[in-house]
């Protein structure tokens, strides 16, 4: 059947107009969201930004990490360093560029686990349906009934590499080989001693993730082309893939992109209380212990690390709302 | 009704084993017990201790009076107990230097003296073993002894206990108090300045990281207003003002956190409630723009509100955890805390189960006021 052949409405026509050319679709796709959206467009901005950031942390930062000024340290912020020194005279904002990698690592890295626990979870308890729904959906008030940060720190002291401790399977430790480019560690590095906050920070995020994808599972099946499917003999597996996954899809990615904002928020936190990624530097990191102390007199030393949390934060949060707004308008108002 | 509570009552049963298993699994996995943290430099002191009981041991085997027992009988079973640990470690007894046989005598006296504790904390058993006496015994109120110190959890517990109450009150009272307003006139002045401000700022309420905020609020304490925060923490019955004096702060700091999330469903069901009928009924009935707000929207808005202001409980106990750490508050969070870095598996638990408790209960207590809020919801 041709356009030709049916009556002309408006909508007829709507429907058969040839779709923009694919390069130009995504274009106009993201001028419209700049547009509508300027703060997620912001949001989105400043996941570019860390990632960029993170991956050229070794050529943007200007010191070496482990570089040491003593007879500099405590300097306010200058040309020469330009957030100022911390009291054992390392730059903050090489630190601040490393630390990027950390929070990308993290955020990213959890969101991905994130999505993928809670898809297997929320699909099998809400699909299937009955006994294994129960059973499933006890195990998740189990999961929930712990306060996360604690669940958090328990897990982490689980698995975290101590001194002398090889931690859980040796999880954690990462190598200490390969380029070092600009004198630094990088991804190489960063990656194996994050792995464990990703694994820690998913378990736990997923338990609240898996409810939501489970109310969407159970919308979904609801739908008469499920039912259809079933009906002309597709096997769960097939159902799954094909119809109930991609349906609901947007509702995971809208999750995902809220999490992003709670992953880094949350590494921070455990940073901050001395449980985090050691022997590099992080965010959350920068103002804790000593650093808190020196702060007193130095109020940069926590301004810079404690607004980036914010700003990157803030961002993701941002972004994650206007992606609810265009993707699933359903999900407002669920946090 | 009566049926749905007693069902969710049984429900939450087997959820607290549940969890208290895990708990117990979880610290039964932490790489190096309470016994290698407790013992860190305490064991080689004891090492002379540790080695006469166990010649003791070996004199009476061969029907010797330790007491009277010549020099190299007690030789004789020292050597023997160095060469087994000699062997063990894959040495030569008769080829060991001095140095060797020395190291050998502590790695032994520095065993031994673990297993000793071990035993004694009962940590020798295997865990489920644990987990159920743990259990038993806290079903008869009692709650053991920490490892470190062997100071009874219970009275520790309820010494702490009413200062998180007290700060996550506050806090909750706080965020209530800055979130309801807001929101509501967010959603009455929708997609005006008002609400755009409004809504930016919750999200910034969100995106703030505690321990950052708490940091700024005590540097500008000190640098512009010359004030520090009381060091030491007065129980509040003790003397009300001086708790206050530092407990306000955190609450503060707990309450503008929480307040975000609040604020953005408030508006939200605002917004869904001024769509209803039952609004316009009263709009052309004739009532005032403030009348039909406060009497017909918010009340009818709070249903929901109410319950999410119940399920931030687990979120307060969490963000409690590092105001307490800053401020220098006596609370279980901190408790917890300092258990989890001391493996000290009986606080652990403790600790653990009582936020379980507080959240299983929560829940329930949010479903069931649900309930009552709303008479159209129907419990089976």
């Amino acid at each position: 059947m041709t356009a030709a052949k049916m009556e002309s409405t408006p909508q007829v026509e709507q429907f058969f107009r040839p779709r923009a050319a694919a390069p130009r679709r995504i274009t106009l796709g993201v001028v419209g969201f700049v547009q509508r959206k300027p703060l997620g467009a912001f949001g989105a901005l400043m996941l570019i930004g860390i990632v960029v950031i993170g991956v050229f942390s070794p050529w943007i930062a200007r010191d070496p990490l482990s570089a040491q000024h003593l007879s500099d340290a405590l300097q306010g912020p200058s040309s020469r360093y330009w957030f100022g020194t911390d009291e054992n005279g390392r730059d903050l904002y090489s630190r601040m560029v490393y630390a990027c990698q950390v929070t990308a690592l993290v955020g990213i890295g959890t969101v991905i686990f994130v999505s993928i626990l809670s898809l297997v979870v929320g699909v099998s308890s809400g699909y299937f349906g009955g006994k294994i729904d129960f059973t499933i959906q006890r195990l998740v008030d189990i999961w929930l009934s712990f306060p996360a940060i604690f669940l958090i720190l328990t897990l982490l002291t689980v698995l975290n590499v101590r001194p002398g401790i090889s931690g859980f399977f040796g999880l954690g430790r990462g190598p200490d080989w390969g380029p070092q480019p600009g004198g630094s560690l990088w991804f190489w590095h960063t990656f194996p001693r994050t792995t464990i906050i990703i694994l820690t920070l998913g378990v736990v995020l997923a338990g609240g993730a898996s409810r939501v994808v489970r109310a969407s599972v159970l919308a979904t099946k609801a739908n008469p082309y499920v039912e259809a499917a079933t009906v002309i003999g597709a096997t769960s597996t097939r159902t799954i893939m094909k119809h109930i996954i991609p349906n609901i899809m947007p509702t995971v990615i809208v999750l995902a992109s809220l999490q992003l904002g709670t992953a880094i928020l949350v590494e921070a936190t455990i940073s901050f209380l001395g449980q985090g990624v050691t022997n590099f530097p992080t965010w959350g990191q920068m103002l804790s212990g000593q650093t808190r102390t020196f702060a007193e007199n130095h109020i940069y030393l926590a301004l810079f690390p404690g607004t980036a949390i914010f700003l990157a934060v803030f961002g993701f949060n941002m972004l994650g709302d206007a992606l609810r707004d265009v993707l699933d308008p359903r999900l407002r108002g669920s946090r | 009704m009566t049926q749905y509570i007693i069902r969710r009552l049984l429900l939450t049963i087997p959820t607290l084993l549940g969890v208290s298993l895990l708990v117990t699994a979880f610290v039964r996995m932490l790489p190096g017990d309470a016994v290698d943290i407790l013992t860190d430099n305490s064991a080689l002191q004891n090492r002379d201790e540790v080695l006469k009981t166990y010649i003791a041991e070996g004199l009476a085997k061969e029907g010797k009076d330790p007491l009277t027992a010549a020099f190299q009988d007690k030789k004789r079973i020292e050597d023997g107990l160095v060469n087994t640990q000699l062997q063990k470690e894959g040495l030569d007894p008769a080829a060991a230097t001095p140095a060797q046989r020395d190291a050998a005598k502590n790695t032994f006296a520095f065993n031994a003296y673990k297993d000793e504790i071990r035993v004694r904390l009962g940590l020798d058993k295997n865990y489920i073993h644990q987990w159920w006496s743990w259990v038993t015994n806290a079903a008869q109120g009692d709650l053991g002894v920490t490892l470190a110190g062997g100071r009874p959890i219970g009275p520790e517990l309820r010494e702490r206990i009413p200062t998180s109450i007290e700060l996550g009150l506050l806090g909750m009272l706080v965020s209530v108090l800055i979130a309801l307003p807001i929101g509501v006139i967010s959603a009455v002045k929708q997609d005006g300045a008002v609400d755009y401000i409004a809504r930016s700022s919750a999200i910034g309420m969100l995106a703030i990281p505690s321990f950052f905020f708490a940091t700024i609020v005590i540097i500008i304490a000190s640098r512009w207003f010359n004030y520090s925060f009381p060091f030491f923490f007065t129980k509040v019955w003790d003397d009300p003002m001086k708790n206050l004096e530092l407990i306000w702060m955190p609450a503060v700091i707990l309450g503008i956190g929480l307040s975000g999330t609040i604020m953005r469903l408030t508006r939200a069901q605002m917004l869904e409630v001024l769509r209803q009928d039952y609004i316009r009924t009263a709009r052309s009935k004739g009532l005032t723009d403030r009348t039909t707000v406060i009497r017909h929207g918010v009340r009818n808005a709070m249903i929901p509100i109410v319950t999410i202001i119940g399920l931030q409980i687990p979120v307060l106990v969490g963000g409690s955890l590092v105001l307490e750490q800053i401020f220098g508050i006596p609370g279980v969070a901190r408790y917890l805390f300092t258990a989890i870095l001391n493996r000290d598996f009986p606080v652990i638990i403790a600790v653990n189960m009582v936020f379980a408790v507080v959240i299983v209960f929560s829940n329930l207590a949010v479903d069931l006021t649900y309930a009552v809020l709303d008479p159209r919801i129907k419990f089976s």
